[in-house]
């Protein structure tokens, strides 16, 4: 053998290797031996079991399966009927990176005996009083912090309602006010102004669509979810909703049934009526006058029910509107509308009443607790700052770290979804008074504390949240296990007939409905809206980050007209422009919407630019949008 | 390859959606990538690079939103991806009738991407990452992928593994019945799954109303639709003929 022969060999060889398996082995081992790096996030260990629970993130309560690996929730499944998107990642908020862990002073690290003895001192030496604002009311807590706000001559605030508005404002014109609940089931046609009513606003079990067995009408400015699948969609011009509700009625009138013409203020409401024609309300909401005689029609032949509930996060659509819509449901017999009976409370746990935050007088709190233990409705700063003395302490018992980062003092963290056992406050979609638990199932991170513990404390009652709950169940009469293993109390029915009074509330003036009906178009009108579980987990981006869904917070649209008007581009980025601030946004276009339109997609960022005018609707006036 | 050049399979695992249920809520998405441990969007992703192995698209017809759930449509017959496939990465199983996605195999050419008509394959550009201490609610019957890998729908392969072993731990054998998560968690019941030589559920693929997308390329997706609106239908046919390829 020669040196050619060998290099002929090594060549040949080197060659024919490529036509062996040999390197295609190679490239897959190397494929699968590369899959295993230290970085790449381990699934847990352990036996997987489900455990029956409830999500309370939202007064719907949704029974659910909890699945657990080795104890630790791994996906929270429906039980019974069915989830929103939330509720399938709700056991994500305890790992949320915006959830609260520890307690901030002004951004800085302190401890919750730091906040405990700040509250103290402001309570000792305060000239004006202490409020508790609930972001969530309705809860064992709620009734807890009503109690120790008794004791501490202490002010329970409560923000607008907004899911279940049109049946509060009903009950003001019962013969006897009882607390309704809008049931869906008891209707066949639901004219919706504005509300999320297939998106968020009922249990999703109760209006998705096999069980869906009423018709909806939805009167809306933008294509909205719900205004997309719904049966029909009444593009109406922003702001002219309750122009539509008086034309209804003008048309109602005119086949009265004798008993609606006996209520108090009937005169009143009829005045407004009278006034607005089919014919002068299709010039302010762009609706044909024939459709609104026949939607009258509609509503007239069937059990039909009006909502104005109005946007958890775009806040609520004003008094004027709201108490229209209570007439309306007045004048259609009451259809939908039950009492709900009250859920019992101990009896030595007598409060404070609660108190709207829009009544409290300007300038009067000295000591502010805000609780937030959920991810939840929106509520404006600038419905809050007025009612702060000039030196107030702010303390904001949260589940997040920046919500209320930039106004309070104090941020204190709570626990959690599943960190401690919650109750959720009644649904304003079903007469059942019920109530349901959910359970501590993870372990609550060192630092947090119960927000009922800290006005507890400051009112002088160690008694534990835990040991109060127990007594809440005791006083009900529920089976403790039973309610920890996803049982639901429910108290007996109520007598659901229902008689009313009045058509319209004390204050509300046939002047007043037609100021609001006639009220002047913004040359740029902004219908915010948005997800009040949107912050619930990460993974929810799938939705609108990953996909198109959903609409991204910090998202505009406009029609092209209104686009090229303003002299924005799609794709630029732009800047809403307000008097109360600027809220940078992503534009696109939207033929569905009509000109002057602007569509804002926020998330709570909308509470820092909007104002609420003075009809409690929360409004962006002399907004307009110029290039980044 | 046809159908009839393979073993007979045990089962045929098929889905059937109603476009005239579905409401475009978004648990099937969520459920999916929760059921598959799908991690949260990077914050570089768009709806064009993101990691859904189970899509929603909206779209107008009827004069009202109709939305269009578009998993892997499991195709049975020519099965486009796996014919392209280098690495072997994309087996059809004879047992379940499921084309399955290996990633320990696949280098990420994406070849099988380019040649799905359904666009129903996504990349996976960035390392899985959850926010601290969220691994520990990931499911342990699924693994975590890596970056530079293709991912797709596998009708819940985790699942079928799950109702195979319960099966024969309690000492029955052949196929089994499960459920997709998104099967589970849609609120409407939009999403019917089933196996296809059970005659009943194959019944409802053969009713009028039902119909598969790119049903004339021949490659025999087991994800049918189904809607009585023959404006729905002509949207949803019609959109999927103009979906771009990537």
């Amino acid at each position: 053998m020669i040196r050619r022969d060998l290099l002929k060999f090594g060549g040949g060889a080197a060659a024919g290797l490529a036509f062996t398996p040999i390197p295609w082995r190679l490239l897959g081992d190397t494929a699968m031996w590369s899959q295993n790096w230290s970085w790449m996030p381990r699934v847990p260990r352990g036996e997987v079991a489900d455990k029956d629970a409830r999500c309370t993130l939202c007064p719907a309560a949704c029974a659910v399966k909890a699945r657990c690996a080795g104890g630790v929730p791994i996906g929270l499944w429906p039980r019974e009927s069915a989830l929103c998107p939330a509720g399938f990642v709700a056991h994500h908020i305890a790992w949320h990176p915006i959830r609260l862990r520890t307690c901030l002073h002004r951004g800085q690290p302190a401890k919750n005996e730091d906040a405990l003895r700040a509250a103290s001192a402001r309570l000792s030496g305060a000239s004006g009083s202490v409020a508790v604002l609930d972001l969530v009311p309705g809860r064992t807590a709620s009734l807890l912090h009503r109690h120790h706000l008794a004791k501490l001559g202490g002010t329970y605030l409560v923000p607008p309602v907004v899911e279940g508005a049109t049946a509060a404002a009903t009950q003001s014109l019962l013969a006897q006010p009882v607390a309704l609940a809008a049931v869906l089931s008891d209707v066949k046609t639901v004219l919706s102004f504005s509300t999320p009513l297939l998106d968020g606003w009922a249990a999703p079990g109760r209006v998705a669509r096999p069980n869906r067995q009423f018709r909806v009408i939805q009167a809306e400015a933008r294509r909205s979810r719900t205004a997309g699948i719904a049966d029909e969609w009444l593009a109406i011009r922003p702001g002219s909703e309750t122009t539509l509700a008086l034309a209804i009625a003008h048309c109602l009138l005119k086949q009265l049934s004798a008993p609606a013409a006996s209520l108090d203020r009937f005169a009143e409401w009829t005045r407004a009526a009278e006034a607005m024609s089919p014919a002068l309300a299709a010039q302010s909401t762009g609706i044909d006058p024939t459709r609104i005689e026949k939607l009258a029609a509609e509503l007239r032949r069937e059990p039909s029910l009006v909502l104005a509930d109005g946007d958890p996060v775009g806040g609520p659509l004003g008094n004027e509107l709201q108490s229209a819509a209570a007439a309306l449901n007045v004048m259609l017999g009451l259809h939908g509308l039950k009492a709900r009976p009250a859920i019992p409370v101990p009896k030595d746990w007598a409060g404070v009443d609660e108190t709207p935050i829009s009544n409290a007088a300007d300038g009067s709190i000295s000591l502010l607790i805000i609780d937030e233990p959920t991810p939840g409705q929106a509520l404006p700063w600038s419905l809050i700052a007025p009612k702060l003395a000039h030196d107030a302490l702010v303390v904001a018992l949260t589940w997040n770290q920046p919500h209320f980062a930039a106004q309070a003092d104090y941020l204190v963290p709570v626990p959690v979804f599943l960190e401690a056992q919650q109750d959720a406050p009644a649904p304003h979609d079903t007469p059942q008074a019920a109530f349901s638990l959910s359970p501590a199932l993870l372990p609550a991170p060192d630092g947090v504390m119960h927000a009922s513990d800290f006005v507890a404390r400051l009112a002088g009652d160690e008694v534990a949240f835990a040991d109060r709950l127990a007594e809440r169940i005791k006083a009900i009469g529920a089976d403790p296990k039973e309610l920890e293993a996803g049982g639901q109390w429910i108290a007996p029915a109520a007598a659901s007939t229902l008689a009313a009074r009045r058509i319209l509330p004390p204050g509300m003036t046939a002047d007043r409905l037609l100021a609001a009906a006639q009220r002047p178009a913004e040359p740029l009108h902004v219908v915010a809206h948005g997800w009040r579980a949107s912050a619930t987990s990460p993974l929810l981006g799938k939705l609108w980050q990953e996909s198109a869904l959903r609409d991204a917070p910090r998202s505009a649209s406009a029609h092209p007209a209104t686009m090229r008007n303003l002299k924005v581009v799609v794709g630029r980025p732009a800047v809403l422009d307000t008097p109360s601030g600027r809220l940078p946004v992503n534009l696109s276009a939207d033929e569905n919407l009509q000109e002057g339109v602007l569509a804002l997609s926020s998330g709570p960022a909308f509470t820092q630019i909007c104002q609420s005018d003075s009809s409690g609707a929360w409004r962006v006036p002399g907004a307009k949008v110029v290039p980044a | 390859m046809t159908r009839t050049d393979k073993a007979s399979p045990a089962a045929h695992y098929a889905m059937i959606i109603d476009l005239d249920r579905c409401e475009g809520c978004g648990d099937c998405v969520v459920a999916c990538a929760l059921e598959n441990n799908v991690p949260p969007p990077n914050p570089k992703a768009t709806p064009r690079t993101g990691l859904n192995w189970l899509r929603v698209f909206r779209l107008e017809a009827a004069g009202r939103d109709v939305f269009l759930p578009m998993p892997c449509m499991q195709c049975g017959e020519e099965t486009p991806c796996q014919s392209v496939c280098p690495q072997k990465a994309v087996e059809l199983d004879p047992a379940t009738g499921i084309v399955g996605q290996i990633p320990e195999r696949c280098l990420g050419c994406r070849y099988c991407m380019a040649a799905c008509p359904y666009q129903a394959r996504v990349f996976n550009w960035w390392d899985p990452q959850w926010p601290a201490g969220m691994e520990q609610t990931l499911n342990p019957n699924v693994s975590v992928r890596q970056r530079g890998t293709v991912e797709k729908c596998n009708f819940c392969h985790g699942r079928w593994h799950a109702a195979i072993e319960k099966a024969a731990a309690a000492g029955g054998r052949g196929p089994v019945a499960y459920t997709p998560a998104c099967s589970e968690a849609c609120p409407a019941q939009a999403i019917t799954f089933g196996d296809l030589n059970n005659s009943e559920f194959a019944a409802l693929t053969n009713k009028p109303e039902s119909f598969r997308l790119l049903d004339s390329l021949g490659t025999g997706p087991k994800v049918f639709y189904k809607t009585a609106s023959t404006a729905v239908r002509a949207a949803v046919t019609g959109a999927a003929k103009d979906t771009p390829h990537a």
